[in-house]
């Protein structure tokens, strides 16, 4: 297993090609802008190696039975489902921000089941090839970005309708080595800095769009490969300084890229799946299960960090003690354990698939991300609520510094006298990176908007048993277990029972 | 406990993954360094090679595995005691 440092180190011997403000990045370890995602992913590395955190940042390989790193496992039991999400919020609170680490951890999982499946319906050999390839990525602890979300053109129209053919991923040609793919996926988090693609289709495909169901991984730096690093809210804040960005040493999101296939071509030892549409809405659904789970592990560790920046700045204002505020401070957590209660529950639910890996219970994990949609805008509207206007209205650190003013603004600024005017800004950054920044839309559309978890949950949520539910208690359908409890058919119950009562009345008239 | 056998003390610390702890962890095993200074550290989950293993969780769930072998050698934390009482569980451990 790489330390975080040697990780850094190993990204050196990778050449990709990446593009960032109309410049062509030469040394992504160089680069300012990537740097503070760079030490986030390598928090994944070096937890691994701290005996505190060991026991759940480490896995033993099903296949070697070696240690590594749990991010490169496949999870061989319901334990193995509940220590991915304690490690989630363990690294959310580590590094307060997204270490980008889940998505191919999640992909390897989704992929040893489905080229399981496919082989066992095609006779096909994708699941060998696909382990040789696990224990490649195991062995020398590769980081993947996992590579699932189409551009996707007319969202109206599938893959082979569109007016260009390219805007899903798709093979341009078969040959007797490999094929060719073009293409390109959007937010692809973390690509910058991982050593592996792991590409996957991003919807259920018919025959119609056989070509589109296409899975396989390359090096990040493969031939014809471009990545387009995105921009942020205020990303350029962290070469200012290290106050004003909030979090200087470890960012905000994942650090996302268009990915661009510019006829790519994939030797078949890394093809996993190649026309077989049948199984190209499991690989999505496993997936998506997977990575659901996740949000309410990261996220609420990335919420106890702006929990506690939140309490921090209310010291710092002096208002700690004030019932509404401990009142709010008590809601942050409330939302926060809710959705941690959520991703434990889908974890213990999970389920054996037919390859020997557990996976999560998809219709709890879909509601974790659906929660992770909403909870944390309310939680990061209780921060701002609790630190005040110059959550976004604190001077710059560069006036902070200036010799001219620094002295005013620190008078000025101050708050409880006991605490430096440098802690109550920093303090505040923290909260506006956490609360205001682009962690919030990523809450709600990463792992799939609301609408694709609303979906599953939809066909997963049994309405017709709801339904018929509805109709026993309504004394609609028959209630099999009261007959038992009153002995008789349930009509028969109430006419006796009326009967009695009617006639005591009679009686009593009379 | 003489200074002796203080020195050929072998301790062994396990920690969970920590990943919602209710106390710091680490105080569990800074009382415990400072009640025996000179006695060797390991971090292992092993029981075979040590006279104390000090399994040290940070809450009452206490996912990580307790070794089934020499339970007699395991002394478990899962909540904030004050160093005294540390000391004193790990006394009872060792049976001094």
């Amino acid at each position: 297993m790489m330390t975080g440092k040697e990780y850094i180190e190993s990204l050196k011997k990778y050449k990709p090609t990446i593009y960032f403000m109309g410049r062509r990045i030469n040394s992504v370890v160089d680069e300012p802008m990537f740097r503070p995602h760079i030490h986030a992913a390598a928090m994944t590395y070096e937890l691994a190696h701290d005996p505190r955190y060991e026991d759940i940042m480490t896995a033993t390989s099903h296949i070697t039975g070696e240690k590594i790193n749990r991010f490169t496992h496949i999870h061989q039991s319901i334990e193995d489902l509940v220590k991915k999400v304690r490690m989630m919020r363990l690294l959310g609170q580590k590094t307060a921000t997204c270490f980008q680490r889940c998505v191919g951890f999640d992909a390897l999982n989704a992929l040893y089941i489905t080229t399981y499946d496919i082989d066992k319906k095609y006779g096909t050999e994708y699941h060998q090839r696909f382990i040789e390839y696990l224990k490649y990525v195991q062995k020398n602890d590769l980081m993947c970005v996992g590579a699932m979300t189409d551009v996707k053109g007319d969202r109206s129209l599938k893959p082979h309708q569109q007016k260009d053919p390219d805007l899903y991923v798709h093979i341009v040609e078969k040959r007797e080595d490999g094929i060719v793919v073009r293409g390109a996926k959007a937010h692809m988090t973390g690509a910058v800095n991982s050593h592996e693609v792991i590409v996957m289709p991003t919807r259920a495909l018919g025959p119609e769009d056989k070509d589109y169901a296409v899975s396989f991984a390359v090096p990040i730096d493969a031939e014809g490969l471009i990545n387009v690093f995105a921009r942020q809210t205020n990303d350029t804040r962290r070469l200012d300084g290290v106050i004003d960005c909030g979090n200087a040493k470890y960012g905000v999101v994942g650090g996302e890229t268009l990915m661009i296939f510019n006829d790519v071509f994939v030797p078949w030892e890394r093809v996993f799946m190649c026309g077989e549409y049948d199984f190209a809405g499991q690989l999505v659904e496993i997936f998506a299960t997977y990575h659901r789970q996740n949000y309410g592990g990261c996220k609420v560790g990335v919420a106890d960090v702006l929990i506690g920046a939140t309490a921090n700045i209310a010291e710092y204002n002096g208002v700690a003690k004030a019932p509404h505020i401990i009142d709010k401070l008590t809601e942050m957590m409330h939302l926060a354990e809710t959705c941690w209660c959520c991703s434990l529950a889908c974890s213990y639910e999970g389920y054996k698939t037919p390859s020997g890996a557990y996976v999560p219970n998809p219709l709890l994990a879909n509601i974790t991300k659906l929660n992770m949609t909403r909870f944390p805008y309310e939680w990061s509207r209780l921060a701002q609520d609790i630190a005040g206007g110059l959550v976004i209205t604190a001077p710059s650190e560069k006036d902070y510094r200036n010799p001219e003013i620094g002295s005013l603004i620190e008078k000025y600024l101050k708050g409880v006298a006991e605490v430096p005017t440098e802690h109550r800004i920093r303090m505040f950054r923290l909260i506006e990176n956490l609360a205001i920044g682009a962690q919030l839309p990523e809450s709600m559309h990463g792992a799939g908007s609301p609408q694709a978890q609303k979906i599953m949950i939809w066909r997963r949520g049994n309405i017709e048993m709801k339904k018929d539910l509805a109709k026993i208690a309504a004394g609609i359908k028959p209630d099999e277990h009261f007959e038992k409890i009153v002995g008789k058919k349930e009509e028969e119950f109430f006419k006796d029972l009326f009967d009695k009562m009617n006639k005591k009345r009679s009686d009593r008239e009379l | 406990m003489t200074d002796s056998e203080r020195t050929s003390l072998k301790i062994g610390i396990k920690y969970c993954g920590g990943c919602n702890p209710t106390y710091s962890r680490e105080v569990i095993e800074i009382s415990i360094r400072k009640y025996f200074p000179v006695a060797r550290y390991l971090y292992t989950s092993k029981t075979k090679d040590v006279d104390v293993l000090v399994i040290i969780c940070g809450c009452k769930t206490a996912c990580v595995k307790i070794p089934t072998e020499n339970s007699e050698k395991i002394a478990i934390f899962d909540e904030y005691l004050p160093p005294e009482n540390v000391k004193e569980k790990i006394k009872e451990v060792l049976k001094v």
